[in-house]
């Protein structure tokens, strides 16, 4: 009995094992490349040229994460190492250790501004690190600065006002499946172009984002001292279809790489501006994430909520119960609703129509004052003004998303509906529009245009009916919000924009833009 | 089938020159380490030769045929390294000797995921002389040996002072002075003559570390024309490094040789040249955990036919420098990790015959 009370002590003494000591963290690896010598972007920076949205995203799909320099070995348990905006080429001690990851099936998130802008003088085309992605992954970097027919020398100096537009490119995967369904456009800030050469020897790679509308300049426009003109020159500048993003997989070894041709794209006050502010660019980036996490496809994030996911295809399966249709015996089944920037249109017809034609009374005077001609591939006034930003499918049901600015003041009321066919079939009273409390996955969709941001310093900037502040305000925008500039008043100092909601004014002192704002038409309001 | 083909008929080559020739019994003797040598068959040894190193196929002085002949000799299948695919899978060890011009990022991004999967490599690395501008300490290739192994060549050449020579001293760097540029007029200054030392860079080996199995048994000297200083740091516990040959302790390491054979001037410079006393010449480094081996020769004409290969009477099997064949292929033996077997290669003893040669024989003689 003493002896078991001694040993009963003696485990009293003995420190309890703690649960979970011996555990290994079994989350993925991501390391971020943070380098001085090569000023890349840091996930510890929380400004706007920070990238520690970036790194939030990947602990959110399960990743823990850590910082590394390349003079020093990548951990072996890294899965994925980010590189993002290194200024300065890899020395080939880098490269080396970066291609060591690689060769292991460890995989590659780069993002690379072009060289010139901003005295960056990144990875060039035809070296190091350049060499080994086009070799080993079919990828290749361009010296190039992809340039909008509209861009001036000043526009292209800060990544800020070099902004451009561009979509998914045709081929398929996983991670443009949003972009393509919705066609959501992406925004980067001074981007260059990459080459995609899709089939290899023990890889495959796909072109991931492109623009045909932009050109890749490659002469030295950037030059402090003799910087040579902004103009095609089709002996070295890269013109067509540019793709300004891909990713590629080697198949002997299981190893990813994502390469985005800007870097700002994933960067806080940029690409992953709160909201998210830019969606096309949150949903890629945060793809591209999953991906090279190896997340299998279903467990992927679902969709941020509150914005209006329908896609425009005449197969009305996905559209909501509410607000509920209305049938009209004449037309059929008709369902409508709004939300932040378009009106969303749902007829089940009785007969298929050749066109569709709505009436719209913009001023609430009780007439109808614009009819709205709808056939697939042609949606414009009776004036014959396209709206470029309206789409329309026809398939088992007919489908139409159309900019509210169309709707005018009147956002509730559709005057008329008429299906034109064999025989005019309308129906027969005003037709309520619900408002749902939801916003449109991009309220800009507005491609081969210039682009204008608003610039707020101090609270949102009011949008006003006319140039001038004794005008009505139309809606309050804040800092970055997109327009497509359309004209400005005789002295230039209001500037007319237009966005899925509004054509409207702002002073040019609160707007910056990515072309030559003096250029524009001179508006007079009516 | 075809290997052993290969070896009959050089065997039989080799007896017929030995035939002919009248051989001294302590030659044939001193010639026979071949047949200590283990076998190669089946190793695939790939030589690069991208970047202006020794070629194997290089029969002149400067070639590296007669160290290619040997390892086919032993059964060993030769191929020349396509860097564009990066290094085959199935390499047994990579030879790189002596390039001029540097390995881009891409060549030394394969050759270290080569290392890291447990490769095997060969280096001979010359000094920065003349037009060479390979394997900077601080750069490429060396700054990853270095970082993660410890071993590197420096920036030099090991030099001593030979017999004093008068030179014209060299006019003191203006470039940064705040003295007046003389004017156009003012009549060119006579240059001061000074005696100076001739610097040699030829040596042989001082010590060898002889409990590592590439130095166990060599019998002859080690001879190296223009050496590079290999550095070690043995307190990296990722890799064994193992100096193996060092020179003798009245050598430096002169970091400015290049403006001394412009101006036959030079002082040891206590700031940038490596301090005097024995330095390492070859080094030999392992990585247990992948397997990883190397072993960097600070002198590429260490394998050279007209350096550490060169044979007397000329063209003949006679090596000078035994010693250096000998390291070669233990060193080449212990990165295969071959074991010694039972083949014997009847060893060709040396022939005062030269082969034939490019050099033109005046007409009168050729009628004789």
């Amino acid at each position: 009995m003493r002896y078991l009370i001694l040993l009963f002590l003696v485990a009293l003494l003995v420190p309890p094992a703690a649960p979970g000591y011996a555990q290994t963290d079994i989350r993925p690896l991501v390391v971020f490349v943070v380098d001085g010598s090569l000023r890349t972007a840091s996930p510890e920076d929380i400004r706007a040229g920070g990238i520690s949205r970036l790194d939030e995203m990947f602990q959110t799909l399960g990743a823990r994460t850590d910082l590394i320099r390349l003079d020093q070995a990548i951990p072996t348990d890294a899965q994925v190492v980010v590189l993002v905006q290194p200024q300065r080429r890899l020395s080939a001690a880098a490269i080396a250790r970066l291609w060591v990851h690689l060769q292991r099936g460890g995989h590659l998130l780069l993002a690379i501004d072009p060289a010139g802008q901003g005295g960056q003088s990144p990875e060039r085309a035809n070296a190091g690190l350049a060499l080994l992605l086009a070799r080993d992954y079919g990828i290749g970097l361009e010296d190039t600065f992809v340039t909008e027919s509209w861009f001036t020398p000043d526009v292209i100096q800060e990544a800020q006002t070099s902004y451009i537009q561009v979509y998914a490119d045709s081929l398929p995967h996983p991670i443009l499946d949003p972009l393509h369904q919705y066609e959501l456009p992406v925004q980067m800030w001074g981007a260059r172009s990459l080459w995609v050469e899709p089939i290899g020897i023990d890889s495959y790679a796909i072109p991931l984002l492109a623009t045909s509308t932009a050109y890749g300049e490659a002469g030295k426009v950037f030059d402090q001292n003799e910087p040579e003109p902004l103009e095609v020159n089709l002996d070295v500048d890269r013109v067509g279809l540019l793709n300004v993003g891909a990713l590629a997989e080697n198949t002997a070894t299981g190893s990813r790489v994502v390469v985005l041709g800007d870097a700002e794209i994933v960067e806080n006050d940029y690409g992953l501006a709160d909201g998210p502010r830019y969606l096309g660019d949150y949903l890629l980036v945060q793809r591209a994430a999953a991906w090279l996490l190896n997340i299998p496809e279903a467990n992927w994030p679902a969709l941020p909520p509150e914005i209006t996911w329908l896609t425009i295809d005449g197969d009305s399966s996905d559209w909501p119960a509410d607000p509920p249709m209305i049938s009209d015996p004449m037309v059929g089944n008709i369902q409508a609703f709004r939300n932040d920037s378009y009106l969303y249109l749902r007829i089940d017809p009785t007969e298929i129509p050749d066109q569709v034609r709505l009436r719209l009374d913009r001023d609430q005077d009780s007439t109808s004052d614009v009819s709205i001609l709808v056939e697939p591939g042609s949606i414009r006034t009776n004036t014959n003004e396209i709206i470029s930003d309206a789409r329309f499918a026809a398939g088992a049901s007919l489908e139409l998303q159309l900019p509210l600015r169309m709707l005018g003041a009147n956002r509730t009321t559709i005057k008329e509906i008429c299906l034109l066919g064999s025989e005019t079939l309308c129906v027969s009273h005003e037709l309520m529009i619900t408002a749902v409390n939801e916003r449109a996955p991009t309220d800009l969709r507005m491609p081969d245009q210039p682009l204008a941001a608003v610039r707020a310093t101090q609270g949102d900037v009011n949008l006003r009916s006319g140039p001038g502040t004794y005008f009505p305000i139309l809606a309050a925008y804040p800092d970055q919000q997109l327009f497509a500039p359309i004209g400005r008043s005789e002295r230039g100092d209001w500037i007319q924009l237009r966005n899925a909601s509004y054509t409207g004014w702002m002073s040019s002192a609160l707007v910056t833009s990515n072309c030559d704002l003096a250029l524009l038409p001179v508006i007079v309001p009516e | 089938m075809g290997q052993k083909l290969l070896v009959l008929s050089l065997v039989a080559v080799i007896v017929l020159f030995t035939a002919a020739q009248a051989v001294s019994a302590d030659q044939r003797g001193t010639d026979n380490f071949l047949s200590t040598q283990p076998s190669l068959d089946g190793y695939r040894i790939y030589f690069s030769e991208s970047n202006n190193e020794a070629s194997r196929f290089d029969r002149s002085a400067a070639g590296l045929s007669r160290l290619a002949g040997l390892l086919q000799l032993q059964g060993a299948e030769l191929y020349t390294l396509e860097w564009r695919y990066g290094i085959p899978a199935d390499a047994s060890l990579v030879i790189i000797a002596g390039p001029v011009s540097d390995l881009n990022a891409e060549q030394v991004a394969r050759l270290w995921i080569y290392l890291n999967d447990g490769g095997r490599l060969l280096l001979l690395t010359e000094p920065g002389i003349d037009r060479v501008r390979a394997f900077a300490e601080e750069k490429g290739l060396f700054e990853l040996t270095w970082h993660d192994f410890g071993i590197r060549a420096l920036d030099n050449v090991l030099v001593t002072e030979g017999a004093m020579q008068m030179v014209a001293l060299p006019p003191p760097n203006t470039e940064n002075s705040d003295t007046a540029t003389p004017a156009a007029t003012d009549p060119t200054p006579a240059p001061e003559m000074v005696e100076a030392p001739i610097l040699i860079t030829d040596l042989v080996a001082a010590t060898i570390d002889h409990t590592h199995p590439i130095t166990s048994n060599l019998s002859g000297d080690l001879a190296f024309f223009g050496a590079r200083a290999v550095e070690v740091d043995s307190s990296l516990q990722l890799a064994e490094v193992t100096p193996l040959v060092f020179s003798g302790g009245e050598f430096y390491g002169e970091t400015a040789y290049n403006d001394y054979r412009d101006s036959g001037y030079s002082t040891f410079n206590a700031d940038e040249d490596t301090a005097r006393g024995p330095m390492t010449l070859a080094a030999a480094a392992r990585n247990p955990a992948n397997g990883m081996r190397l072993v960097i020769i600070g002198d590429r004409d260490f394998a050279t036919n007209g350096g550490g290969l060169r044979s007397s009477p000329p063209n003949s099997s006679s090596f000078v420098y035994q010693g250096n064949v000998e390291f070669l292929l233990n060193a080449i033996a212990w990165l295969l990790e071959a074991e010694p077997d039972a083949v014997e290669f009847p060893t060709p003893a040396p022939t005062s015959t030269a082969l034939p040669t490019m050099t033109p024989v005046p007409e009168g003689e050729a009628s004789s």
